[in-house]
């Protein structure tokens, strides 16, 4: 163990007389949260890892997360840029309190829920209360580490602004708020799993963090441009007393009130929530939720395999499963040659609707950029339909941003399939007699363009037709032929795995890191000749028959794609 | 003599599902309990009431006269269990995880340790000791777990498939362990598929199927009842919806 969990892990001890009132084993508990951050300490993370092959085992872990998000938290100095002390608050915890929940709310499933914890710490001689003590003084270690660096800018500007009284204070709120967000989110946690079954848990909890990752990016990129309004009309905060139901409120005007030794009713009022409300919040955990909670957790992984799924309909299947399917079925068929590549092609369009790990990595950046088109609009002030029409500068980029975010949308996607978490199953391709593994290959990624890109660039292409006219026509067919091509040049050069045939580690993500710095590169070629040509219809037109043609050329080339090219083998272990 | 564990009209539903429909036992101490039935009848369930994973069961299930719903913890301690996947916190090495594990046991370090060491020296992982188990064979990590199952000398032993991915000389070597145990007075609840072992291994043979107890003996009072036969064609008998030979008529038919 390192330095850093040791003295957490110290610190979450203090509190040992209280845990031992409530019922809490503390040795056992000292035992079991000691260990998960061990546990924690090696397990690989994203940001920083040794290769395997080196048989460097992962150590030190926790430094690289703290220094993240310590990076984090000078993004939270944006709140200081308002002018109104109680607002500047509002806006810092509000922040603070989402982000930080939406770290955990990741952390959650993959580090603080364990369900290797039923078949190891269950049977053994340990209460409920323990083991729920244990993951909660676990999450405490675990938020420490998320928290003290990313609030540690926020405390030195407030120390700077203000004095050291009030970094102090600033602290405190911190800490409260802090707990605040882990309540909320255990409690979420709690109540979907009173709702669902547990086997349901898993993949509702996914999608929830997906929403929830697209809202703080969105949330990043809309607040910049609305904290000036912001700022002119929230410095009333506590002149209304609905801010009183806004959490971030009350440790605003907690801080206020310590500080400044005087508020009004209201602000007080908040004082008093700040502290009570998160204190509360643990006891009904500690005390009425938590139980329930271990049980139901138990069932996460353990009854799904003993009884057999309910069989829905004897005999054929239904013809709703059939009807569905017919829509992937069609455009198999009208985009695929052989019957490897359009078997690949449908498993990857079930995969990419089913496995959690693949939804996971793809949909948020998906919605990312959707929120991106939105902000797009939201800039475009001034930008009227004549404008669009005639095409100027600002025009152009809109409409060829547009365009050309199809693409970038799939491209996560169609470099995520050669990923899964049940690699092993990509036996079946080794084992079957096919002859050019490529054909797997380009039925996945047109499978994900089908799936992704299609309905996008439809509803682009129809949108720009009725607000711009028949103009945009050489453009949208450019676009689309080049971002083809460009698909094509990626699959050609960088896809050589075959769909979900391959373990994920954090090497293949940091190369991932340098791919989409290429592929801008790769990007920008195409779509800055199309800017410069933009009102040139016949070259346009030419253009995207000589793009087409490549990418069509690009991807039977990857079709037929023989063995010996293929990078990565099974990897039975 | 007294039974160590007691079940009476054990029930378990999952929604309206009832996966167990009545069970009810009396295991003794040193028997070694051979506890089969096909997927799905009710085998898992049993076992994680037992060792307190499920605890909203109908029936009263007692463990040296406590009862399971009251006293779970004494009752936990007194189990050792040894779950059917090889669920271990793999980033840990044999020694830090059953130094865990012992701990929750509530076994003193120098005690702990002691035993770890030897035990993980029976099994062959001497080398391995200081290893993470992340780069472990099936075989090493069963051994990790059965090591972890018998750790704090627990007076009943659950057994889920405790042989999977063991080699042969380490299947020879768990038997014997097994009988050993037995003879030392422990209980022994044995769940596999593998019958061959279960009609060797156990003393007493149960059989449930759909929920219930079909058939409860010594593997020589089943061949009494069923026929001079093998446990595998006494499992089939007792089991089997229709006859194996037209199943196996069907599949070939599907080539037609």
């Amino acid at each position: 163990m390192n330095i850093i969990n040791k003295l957490l892990l110290r610190l979450v001890m203090l509190a040992a007389p209280l845990y031992r009132k409530m019922g809490v084993d503390v040795f056992l508990l000292e035992v079991i949260v000691s260990t998960k951050l061990v546990m924690d300490d090696r397990r690989p993370n994203a940001i920083r890892q040794k290769k395997k092959q080196n048989n460097k085992p992962v150590k030190w872990a926790t430094l690289a997360t703290m220094f993240f998000s310590a990076l984090l938290g000078v993004f939270l100095l944006f709140a200081f840029t308002v002018s109104d002390t109680i607002a500047q608050m509002v806006v810092y915890f509000l922040m603070y309190t989402f982000m930080l929940a939406s770290s955990l709310i990741s952390d959650f499933t993959s580090v603080l829920i364990d369900v290797r914890d039923n078949y190891i710490i269950m049977p053994k001689p340990v209460n409920d209360k323990t083991i729920v003590v244990a993951r909660l003084a676990h999450i405490f270690v675990h938020v420490c580490k998320l928290v003290l660096p990313m609030t540690l800018p926020g405390i030195i500007t407030v120390g700077i602004m203000y004095n050291l009284y009030g970094a102090v204070l600033f602290i405190l709120m911190a800490f409260l708020a802090t707990l605040l967000a882990i309540f909320i989110i255990n409690a979420v946690y709690i109540l979907i799993l009173k709702i669902t079954t547990p086997q349901k848990f898993q993949s509702i909890i996914a999608n929830f963090q997906i929403v929830f990752s697209v809202i703080i990016f969105g949330g990043y990129q809309l607040f910049p441009k609305i904290s000036d309004r912001l700022s002119g009309m929230l410095i009333s905060f506590s002149d209304y007393s609905l801010s009183l139901l806004i959490p971030s409120y009350w440790f605003a005007a907690g801080w206020k009130v310590l500080f400044t030794f005087s508020g009004n009713l209201q602000e007080i009022a908040g004082l008093f929530l700040c502290f009570a409300f998160p204190l509360f919040s643990m006891y009904v955990v500690v005390k009425y939720l938590a139980p329930s909670f271990n049980q139901k957790l138990s069932m996460i992984s353990g009854s799904s395999t003993d009884s057999a799924p309910a069989i829905t309909t004897t005999g054929k299947p239904s013809k709703a499963a059939s009807t569905k399917d017919g829509y992937s079925r069609m455009l198999a068929k009208l985009f695929t040659g052989s019957a490897a590549e359009r078997s690949s092609f449908l498993l990857t369009w079930k995969m990419t609707s089913r496995s959690r790990d693949f939804k996971l990595k793809v949909y948020p950046s998906m919605g990312n950029l959707l929120v991106l088109v939105a902000v797009m609009f939201v800039n475009s002030k001034g930008l009227t339909l004549e404008n669009l029409q005639q095409g100027n500068m600002k025009a152009r980029i809109m409409i060829l941003g547009l365009i050309y975010m199809c693409s970038l949308m799939v491209i996560t996607a169609a470099f995520q399939i050669a990923y899964s978490d049940k690699y092993k199953a990509s036996w079946i391709y080794y084992v079957s007699p096919i002859n050019n593994p490529g054909s797997l290959i380009s039925g996945g990624i047109k499978a994900v363009l089908c799936k992704f890109c299609l309905p996008m660039i439809t509803a682009t292409a129809v949108t720009m037709l009725l607000l711009v006219g028949h103009g945009v026509i050489p453009n949208l067919l450019l676009g689309i032929a080049n971002q083809l091509l460009v698909v094509g040049l990626m699959a050609y050069f960088g896809a050589k795995q075959l769909p979900f045939s391959q373990l994920q580690t954090a090497k293949q993500k940091s190369g991932g890191c340098i791919r989409s710095i290429m592929l801008s590169l790769i990007y920008l070629v195409p779509v800055a000749a199309h800017f410069m040509l933009y009102n040139f219809a016949p070259v346009l037109y030419i253009l995207a028959v000589i793009a087409a043609a490549g990418a069509w050329y690009l991807f039977d080339s990857v079709k037929n794609m023989e063995w010996n090219k293929l990078e990565g083998e099974y990897a039975a272990d | 003599m007294e039974p160590v564990i007691s079940i009476r009209n054990l029930r378990k539903s999952y929604g309206d599902k009832e996966v167990l429909k009545g069970i009810s036992l009396d295991v003794y101490p040193g028997q070694v309990l051979g506890y089969i039935g096909p997927n799905g009848a009710g085998k898992s369930t049993t076992v994680k009431i037992l060792c307190g994973l499920i605890s909203d069961y109908e029936g009263e299930v007692t463990v040296k006269g406590l009862d399971l719903k009251t006293n779970s913890l004494q009752i936990k301690s007194m189990i050792g269990y040894v779950p059917e996947l090889a669920e271990l916190y793999d980033v840990l090495t044999p020694v830090e995880f059953l130094q865990f594990c012992g701990s929750l046991y509530g076994l003193g370090a120098k005690t702990g340790n002691d035993r770890i060491e030897k035990m993980l020296a029976a099994f062959g992982l001497q080398n391995n000791m200081h290893q993470r188990m992340d780069s472990f064979s099936k075989g090493m990590r069963q051994k990790v777990l059965l090591a972890s199952g018998i750790l704090h000398n627990p007076d009943i032993i659950i057994l889920d498939e405790p042989l999977s991915g063991l080699d042969a000389n380490s299947v020879i070597i768990i038997k014997e362990l097994i009988s050993k145990l037995a003879k030392d007075g422990k209980t022994i609840f044995y769940c596999s598929h593998m019958m061959d072992v279960v009609e060797k291994v156990s003393d007493r043979i149960i059989l449930i199927d759909n929920g219930t107890v079909i058939a409860d003996g010594s593997f020589e009072a089943l061949q009494q009842q069923q026929g001079d036969t093998s446990l595998e064609q006494i499992f089939a008998n007792l089991t089997a919806k229709n006859s194996f030979t037209n199943t196996a008529d069907e599949l070939m038919r599907a080539f037609d």
